[in-house]
């Protein structure tokens, strides 16, 4: 063969660089392998402007603390210089900036946070505790807002009672859950939620929360922000209900039941207000939140790998995801349908199969995606049998994927069903090539052979879906670029393979039952 | 028992062809690229046959847009019997094999109108049968299969593939319909691959997917060591055509017809491996004893 020795030490390189390279970043910083996982974190700046200062103007604001399922890193103050002080009380930790001597000042103060999602599962029986600590007891009395003792609010709680604790918090639940959301930023009141029967955050949390206390529930609202990648003014309102000494989360504006998503950061506890100041003075506020990707490993690790893409503004793990692991999941469909005789619809299609189920059961996912892909193969069987033409024949595919996606949907939706409900997340055009393929299959072939590429073809995206789904997987390859050179060797060394591919050893087996006939 | 699987592992590795090794050892090495289409593209592999002179099916025409079907079809409709093949086509998909009896067309023992043969070219056209890509019709004489194939079996159109190696045959099979194959010779659709004794012309065993037999599973009539009408003809017309294409490893696909002998329906630059189960031989076996 010509140019066998460029082949051959072509094939050397691409795997001593990436063990050399590799062999030296260990050496310099040893790897820990559960810090390579990117970690996703916010950035939150608090952004006050204050002008029209007469004499001195004074701003208290909640600022973030850790606990139990949120990490907080302080980043310092930018901006205008401001006497700064915390002060950490029960409530929570709150900031205090003082502005003597000047018109007007440009506050920031930056944290960076990490959550962690929670979920709780409530005990079917009540715990009985009579008697709460004083200051859980507390949470049982009305306050100005949450008027658990008035006449209609005792009334609804009786009715919403139930035998068991985690059935009155259900019914409580979806009492207050289905009222119709508003996008009011003015205070509402328990009592005022009732009667309007429109509310937003904060006055739904005030609702649950004296419906809880009249049913003899410790509750109480707490405030914070929800972390998004955006520039926001508005901060949200949550509940939490106490039992068995924990307190246990509850939002009804966005239906997180006993659950607290990791973007959730918490600032106080009770009825208070986040922000309060001196009123004698022009004030303007906005909390600038940033979404980032961050690793734990050492600095020299991470400046010699991929970390510095995180930075880029836009960059998100799935499409980290797609960038960073394609090569690796496409390695693998290369080795099972070169070593293995795996045959598939397509040959990156598994991929694509694959990745369009990261974020769904995988399961549930495939079921979804063989129902779609038979029921308009069956459908493309009759269109052959009328003899159509190519192009409007695809396009009633198309057509029919999407109105049994929409079925799926909607079937899912007025059934309860979660699996169906999330069919119209699937990437219709994948889905099309996949039906399409395996209906050409079945029309040229036999049922046995076509169903046979249909379950190779899933097979081969289960792998390519486990690839995608690993964490640690996109951090090692963050970490060690060099390992795509590596990759290359080895596609390299797989495209002069000669062997035989185990699939034909169960084709050729004939033959060798006629040798094992001979030699008996 | 681990022993006896790990025997016959390495048996089936000494002498049979995998698909990689095929492609890397005989097509890559044997093969330029450049070379492919001149037996991939039916019309053109067809011209440089009938420029030399070598027996092939008479083409009545071709149409490579959609405009031209009309006109195609005025011009050979006068004939009692046609193939409608796409140029691009692969393994026997998108052929349609026509008869007129009393004025009527019939595919098979079906009816079928001008309209549904005209749809069909039009689909040949927008590449339904040449992997998605743009392609033409080819429109030729139907070959009238020779006696022998019909007191096997009476019907559909058997052929034989003869695999060459620098224009010396190595292997070959005779490919042959059965009831479960629906009239098509292809091996994975159900047919029979029979093998070939090449120095003697005869037929061998017949493998049906399954196993071995001598006789024909549908019609009982025996197969084993059948002698083959115009083999010496067969293997001539084989190596003729090899040397006319650039190609040092090629399958030469013949017809036997009735009256005119053997004729070379298409040249293949990558003939499958069956044809090793056919012949109850691999390959390399083959090729080893050839270098020897």
């Amino acid at each position: 063969m010509q140019g066998q020795k460029s082949y051959k030490y072509t094939i050397v390189l691409c795997f001593v660089i990436p063990v050399l390279m590799i062999g030296f970043k260990i050496w310099k910083t040893p790897i820990i392998w559960e810090n390579m996982m990117p970690k996703e974190v916010f950035r939150i700046d608090y952004e006050f402007d204050v002008t029209g200062i007469q004499d001195q103007a004074k701003v208290r604001a909640y600022i973030p603390q850790g606990n139990f399922r949120q990490t907080v890193h302080p980043l310092g103050a930018a901006g205008d210089s401001v006497a700064f002080q915390q002060a950490a009380s029960p409530n929570g930790l709150e900031g205090i900036w003082n502005v003597q001597g000047r018109r007007e000042a440009f506050i920031t103060q930056s944290f960076e946070v990490e959550g962690k999602a929670v979920e709780f599962t409530l005990p079917e029986q009540i715990v009985v505790q009579q008697e709460f600590p004083d200051s859980i007891a507390a949470y049982l009395l009305p306050s100005d807002h949450i008027q658990s003792t008035h006449h209609k609010i005792v009334g609804l709680a009786n009715v919403l009672k139930r035998k068991e604790f985690s059935q009155t918090l259900q019914s409580n639940f979806q009492f207050v859950a289905q009222i119709p959301s508003s996008n009011t930023g003015l205070l509402t009141d328990a009592l005022t939620t009732l009667e309007r029967n429109r509310a937003s955050c904060n006055g739904k949390s005030r609702l649950f929360a004296a419906i809880c206390r009249a049913q003899g529930i410790p509750a109480r609202v707490v405030g914070g922000i929800i972390m998004e990648d955006v520039s926001k003014r508005t901060s949200h309102l949550w509940v939490e209900v106490f039992q068995a000494d924990h307190w246990i989360p509850f939002d009804l504006l966005n239906g997180h039941f006993a659950y607290l998503p990791a973007h959730y950061l918490e600032l106080y506890k009770g009825d208070h207000f986040l922000i309060s100041r001196t009123q004698e003075v022009l004030f303007d506020y906005q909390f600038d939140i940033k979404r980032q990707y961050r690793s734990e490993l050492g600095s020299a690790a991470s400046i010699s790998g991929l970390w510095p893409l995180l930075a880029f503004k836009g960059i998100s793990i799935p499409l980290l995801r797609t960038l960073l692991l394609l090569p690796l999941a496409a390695l693998v469909i290369a080795i099972l349908s070169n070593v293995v005789g795996l045959k598939t619809f397509g040959t990156l299609l598994p991929a694509l199969i694959g990745l369009s189920l990261v974020n769904v059961s995988f399961i549930v996912g495939i079921i979804t995606f063989a129902v779609v892909v038979i029921a308009v193969a069956l459908v493309h069987f009759q269109l052959l049998k009328w003899r159509l033409l190519h192009v409007p024949q695809l396009v009633i595919m198309l057509t029919m994927v999407i109105m049994v996606l929409l079925g799926m949907a909607l079937a899912g939706q007025v059934m309860g069903w979660d699996m169906a409900r999330f069919s119209v997340l699937l990437p219709i055009v994948v889905l099309s090539i996949t039906a399409e393929r395996f209906a050409k299959t079945l029309a040229e072939e036999e049922l046995p052979d076509a169903l046979k590429m249909l379950l190779h073809t899933f097979l081969v995206a289960f792998l390519c879906c486990l690839i995608f789904r690993s964490n640690l997987i996109i951090g090692y390859f963050l970490t060690f670029p060099e390992s795509y050179i590596a990759l290359l060797g080895i596609l390299l060394l797989l495209g002069r393979w000669i062997g035989m591919r185990l699939m034909e050893y169960h084709r050729f087996s004939p033959l060798a039952r006629l040798v094992t006939a001979k030699s008996s | 028992m681990f022993k006896k699987f790990r025997k016959t592992r390495s048996h089936l590795q000494q002498h049979i062809m995998g698909i990689n090794e095929r492609n890397i050892c005989l097509i890559f090495d044997h093969n330029q690229r450049a070379h492919y289409k001149l037996a991939d593209d039916k019309i053109l592999c067809k011209s440089i046959l009938e420029q030399h002179h070598v027996a092939t099916a008479i083409s009545y025409g071709t149409a490579s847009r959609i405009g031209e079907i009309g006109a195609l079809w005025e011009s050979v409709c006068h004939h009692d019997s046609l193939v409608i093949k796409p140029a691009k086509g692969a393994g026997g998909n998108g052929i349609l094999i026509l008869r007129k009896r009393a004025g009527v067309w019939y595919k098979g023992s079906q009816l079928i109108s001008e309209t549904q043969i005209c749809t069909h070219m039009a689909q040949i056209i927008m590449g339904m049968y040449g992997f998605g890509h743009s392609d033409c019709v080819l429109i030729e004489e139907c070959i009238e299969p020779h006696p022998f194939f019909l007191d096997i079996y009476p019907d559909g159109v058997p052929d034989f593939r003869i695999i060459l190696l620098q224009d010396q045959p190595i292997m070959a099979m005779l490919r042959m319909p059965t009831d479960a194959s629906d009239g098509k010779a292809n091996l994975h659709q159900g047919g029979l691959g029979i093998g070939i004794d090449l120095k003697a012309g005869t037929l061998q065993y017949a493998f049906d997917g399954e196993e071995f037999v001598k006789e024909h599973p549908d019609t009982g009539k025996p197969i084993y060591q059948s002698v083959i009408p115009y083999w010496a003809e067969m293997l001539e017309v084989s190596r003729r055509s090899s040397e006319l294409f650039p190609l040092d490893y090629l399958g030469v696909d013949i017809i036997l017809d009735r009256d005119k002998g053997p004729m070379v329906m298409e040249i293949n630059v990558r003939p499958g491996l069956a044809i090793q189960l056919a012949n109850r031989k691999g390959l390399k076996q083959t090729l080893t004893s050839l270098k020897s």
